[in-house]
């Protein structure tokens, strides 16, 4: 293990984290809110990263490197930024918000990963200026910290392919243009340009300007932090929940897609088989849950509405709600529980097991049934026309495995603090897919305030073992990793 | 510029990673899975998967927008329907790899018929190398410029020489020879040496000037090597052949050791005036009773990289003056080195090299015209011959007014063919010639050696 040049990246990647916070600390400014939470914690990180970044090293980086590299930036990422909180909970006692520094890792972490759990009991206190960064981390950790630093610092080597690999969700990840700086330039190119087209929609319904930016980074990182209690449900303006419902789809689709739309290859772009379960999942699923809650709204207008603004909160794992759907009925409850664990698609913004690790499960289990009948049939599982390499299909069976064994083991653990199963287990699941809410005591009106200091820390980890898909956190913790041959 | 790359194998992966590192876009496209993972996981490439061939695989690679395709398949028929197609498809300039002894006889004609801008012939190329060593066996390596008037050649200095200890500006001989050490390996780093060099035993110096003048220094020297009359070739491949074919033409007598009975019996049906001997070229015994301790010059080119180096090794002991051995492996040429064993020939290197020159004189297609680019010291410094023209700016300014950028020396000018080692007072005019050494910087155009921000260093 090369640890002076994992160090080296991981200092690079600070620096860039220290300079994005600039952005709420003008908004602390512009709304001359106390900027000392921001002041203090932009300096540490800097100086952080500034001495790290100026170490020198060799140039052997291989997958272990970049895997081990981007765990550590998510774990440091987290723990540096949860200090404004931190800071902002020590200089205002009376408020009694963010007095433990695990609440405040855990509200970070939270952030970055997308997923827009939260540990606070009352959202609308908090200065506009800490609000706009807990959604910023949303739309940083969306796309990925790294990929941003690979998109802006040049010469970080040939071998970026790794972390990008590393950080980007998805069985298999492949670049758009030949340099991985380019690729992450056009990725965070159509993010960008994605989420001002989100914040002038908001804006164009009503939505004040702030709130607009909040609600888009929130929408864009599919995370769901709100500025309001209530959450989305607060404006109560159909036409808000139609354009957040619209761009919560959006943003849970693989982004190359858009470059091939960009490039005019809009047919083949249609033709993606992921895209195609996608829709026919969130459409199902729609139309399932509206006919399933006809009863508890007014017109069918309004109950289809309410179904798809939960319909693609769930599978987008962003976390918004526009009512309460923990009080919906079973059948409805049962299915966006079924919605968490598929979630959105690969090389989104998105979390979840991504619709196309499920789709290729579906067709091993469709492989696997043929080759009973015929047992000497040989049979390749394709996706997109293409041939999906054996390798592939075991490392996709291989990460659910490990995906279902990480959340019994957690839900045993978080188990400890003795709330209901429902409570327990969709809190595990809403984590680890990076969703936000559950049901029950957690659901979305619910907060994570609830569980003991423990549970917050086997929570948080949950969220990052999600973000990450699984292995590189494993690989941070294994022993093999740390030996030096 | 966006270039494409056909077959992942030895060739296209090292050019993959040359060119890769200069800044262009590279596609490489294989049909082999393995191949295509090892570039993605190593290089900073897009892979396609697919047959380079084909109109889809191209079109998915973006042929279209392309500028250079180079099909380096291991299929000589692949490579030239992969540039057909590509160009049919509108890429810029297409380079195939064609290494067929047959079609070699007919290039021009396929060039032509199929629209091929370059055809590369790797096989060809290192044996114009190795003939060029014969002719020249005192150097470990050479490199010619202005049309073989300038040569740049490489060697190892041993204990006793001269030259050792002392700083170049007190070698007062050196100064009257009309040549110029260029560039210096010392303790794994390159160096453009001043008066203050000192040479160490073990160092690699490269010098660069007329043959005669080069020829003089080795006398100098005392290390110099009389022509060579006869060689001893182990391997009967491609490269074997057209050696053979040009070492015959210059009176040389050639002896070939090739394992495959159908092939000797090939290369005697081919090369009437060669010893070809069936048997194995590892094989000790074989190589006494033919006698090679007294042959002049032993070469190696069996197709494993290790055996070449062993049986070097082998000859070197026998006290044969000139060994050669074929490795397209760049980490044992530096082993090779170590033990004594100096001129160790890699064709995917020539090969690469070829290509680039290629590559960066179509980039800077507007400025001035580079002839020539060779890279030495293991790729870590570069030599290349430009045509000065009216882009070229600082025209007849005193060499010695110039602000170089740091690791750039001009090392030939050829003012009115006369071949001239520049002074202070030199200076370049249009019309003429300059040869350029570069360390750790990729020059495309003579204008890039100037430091004009006055920054120094960068």
């Amino acid at each position: 293990m090369n640890f002076r040049l994992v160090f080296k990246l991981t200092g690079k990647t600070l620096m860039v984290a220290a300079c994005t916070m600039l952005f709420p600390l003008l908004v602390t400014v512009y709304y001359r809110e106390d900027p000392r939470p921001f002041l203090f914690t932009i300096p540490v990180i800097l100086l952080v990263g500034l001495l790290l970044s100026r170490l020198k090293s060799s140039d052997h980086f291989f997958p272990r490197e970049g895997f081990f590299t981007v765990a550590l930036i998510w774990l440091l990422m987290g723990a540096l930024g949860a200090l404004p909180f931190f800071l902002f909970g020590r200089l205002y006692p009376q408020l009694g918000l963010f007095h433990s520094y695990v609440d405040c890792f855990f509200e970070a972490v939270s952030g970055f990963t997308t997923t827009g759990a939260t540990i606070l009991t009352a959202i609308e206190p908090l200065p506009k200026g800490l609000l706009f960064w807990r959604s910023f981390t949303h739309w940083l950790g969306g796309m990925g910290v790294l990929i941003l630093t690979i998109a802006l610092l040049p010469g970080l080597g040939a071998r970026t392919l790794h972390l990008m690999k590393a950080e980007s969700p998805g069985p298999i990840v492949s670049k758009l243009v030949p340099k991985t700086s380019q690729s992450s330039k056009i990725l965070y190119g159509i993010y960008c340009v994605l989420t001002l087209l989100q914040v002038f929609c908001l804006r164009l319904a009503g939505m004040p300007w702030y709130d607009s930016f909040v609600h888009a980074f929130a929408t864009a990182g599919t995370g769901g932090f709100s500025t309001r209690d209530l959450s989305v449900a607060a404006y109560a303006s159909p036409s808000i929940e139609i354009i957040i419902t619209i761009f919560m789809l959006l943003f849970s689709i693989n982004f190359a897609l858009y470059f091939l739309v960009l490039c005019g290859k809009v047919r083949q772009a249609l033709q993606s088989d992921e895209l195609r379960f996608f829709l026919a999942v969130v459409g199902g699923s729609i139309v399932l849950s509206a006919l399933n809650i006809s009863h508890l709204y007014s017109t069918a207008g309004e109950s289809i509405r309410h179904a798809a603004f939960q319909v693609a909160s769930i599978i987008s794992t962003t976390g918004f709600a526009s009512t309460d759907f923990n009080l919906w009925p079973e059948f409805s409850r049962m299915l966006l529980i079924i919605l968490m664990f598929i979630g959105a698609c690969a090389g989104s913004t998105g979390g979840g097991l991504k619709c196309s690790r499920v789709l290729l499960m579906l067709k091993c289990i469709h492989r696997e049934t043929r080759r009973v009948v015929h047992p000497r049939s040989v049979n390749v599982v394709k996706l997109d026309g293409k041939v999906v390499e054996e390798e592939a299909l075991h490392s996709v069976l291989v990460f659910s495995v490990a995906y279902a064994t990480i959340i019994l083991g957690a839900s045993l653990l978080v188990a400890l603090d003795d709330f209901s199963f429902g409570t327990t287990f969709t809190a595990v699941v809403s984590c680890i897919g990076n969703i936000g809410p559950g049901l029950e005591l957690v659901g979305p009106m619910g907060n994570f305030s609830i569980f003991s200091p423990f549970a917050k820390i086997v929570l948080s980890l949950c969220m990052i073992v999600g973000r990450l898909e699984v292995l590189p956190i494993l690989v941070l913790f294994s022993k093999n990793a740390w030996k030096q041959n | 510029m966006k270039i494409i790359i056909v077959g992942d194998g030895k060739v296209g992966f090292t050019l993959a990673e040359h060119l890769s590192q200069e800044e262009h876009d590279i596609t490489v496209i294989d049909t082999n899975d393995d191949a295509l993972k090892r570039a993605s996981e190593a290089l900073d490439v897009m892979c396609v998967k697919g047959n380079g061939a084909s109109i889809s695989a191209l079109r998915e690679s973006g042929v279209d927008t392309a500028d250079v395709v180079i099909a380096a398949t291991h299929s000589d028929e692949v490579n030239m329907i992969c540039c057909l197609t590509a160009k049919r498809l509108g890429a810029g300039f297409t380079i195939a790899r064609v290494r067929n002894v047959e079609y070699a006889m007919e290039l021009s004609m396929i060039k032509k018929g199929l629209g091929l801008d370059l055809i590369i012939n790797p096989e060809n190329a290192t044996a114009v190398e190795i003939a060029r060593l014969l002719r020249f066996p005192s150097a470990a390596n050479i490199d010619t410029f202005y049309r073989g008037r300038v040569e740049l050649i490489g060697f190892r200095i041993q204990e006793d020489d001269f030259l050792v200890g002392q700083p170049l500006s007190d070698q007062s001989r050196l100064r009257e020879l009309p040549m110029l050490i260029c560039a210096a390996e010392q303790d794994g780093r390159v160096i453009i040496p001043d008066g203050s060099f000192v040479p160490k035993a073990g160092d690699r110096l490269y010098l660069i000037g007329q043959p005669s003048g080069l020829t003089d220094f080795f006398h100098l020297l005392g290390r110099y090597v009389p022509k060579i009359k006869n060689a001893f070739i182990i391997g009967g491949g491609r490269i074997s052949h057209y050696l053979t074919t040009m070492l015959e033409h210059t009176g040389m007598k050639v002896k070939i050791v090739e394992r495959n009975m159908e092939r000797c019996r090939h290369l005697s049906e081919v090369l009437p005036r060669t010893t070809v001997i069936c048997g194995d070229g590892t094989d000790q015994e074989l190589l006494e009773s033919e006698n090679v301790s007294h042959t002049d010059a032993f070469i190696a080119l069996t197709d494993r990289d290790e055996d070449n180096l062993i049986i070097s090794l082998y000859a070197l002991q026998h006290g044969i003056k000139k060994v050669i051995a074929k490795s397209n492996r760049q980490n044992y040429a530096s082993i090779a080195h170590s033990v004594g064993l100096d001129s160790v020939i890699s064709p995917k290197l020539i090969t690469a090299n070829q290509i680039l020159q290629v590559v960066r004189a179509r980039k800077n297609s507007k400025g001035s015209v580079m002839n020539a680019l060779y890279r030495i010291a293991d790729g870590h410094a570069e030599a290349m011959e430009f045509a000065v023209n009216e882009t070229t700016r600082h025209l007849g300014v005193p060499l010695k007014n110039l602000r170089l950028k740091k690791g750039i020396l001009i090392a030939v000018l050829i003012h009115q063919n006369r071949i001239i080692i520049p002074e202070g007072s030199s200076s370049i005019s249009q019309g003429d010639t300059v040869i350029i050494i570069s360390r750790d910087r990729a020059i495309l155009d003579i204008n890039d050696i100037y430091d004009e921000l006055g920054l120094g260093a960068v």
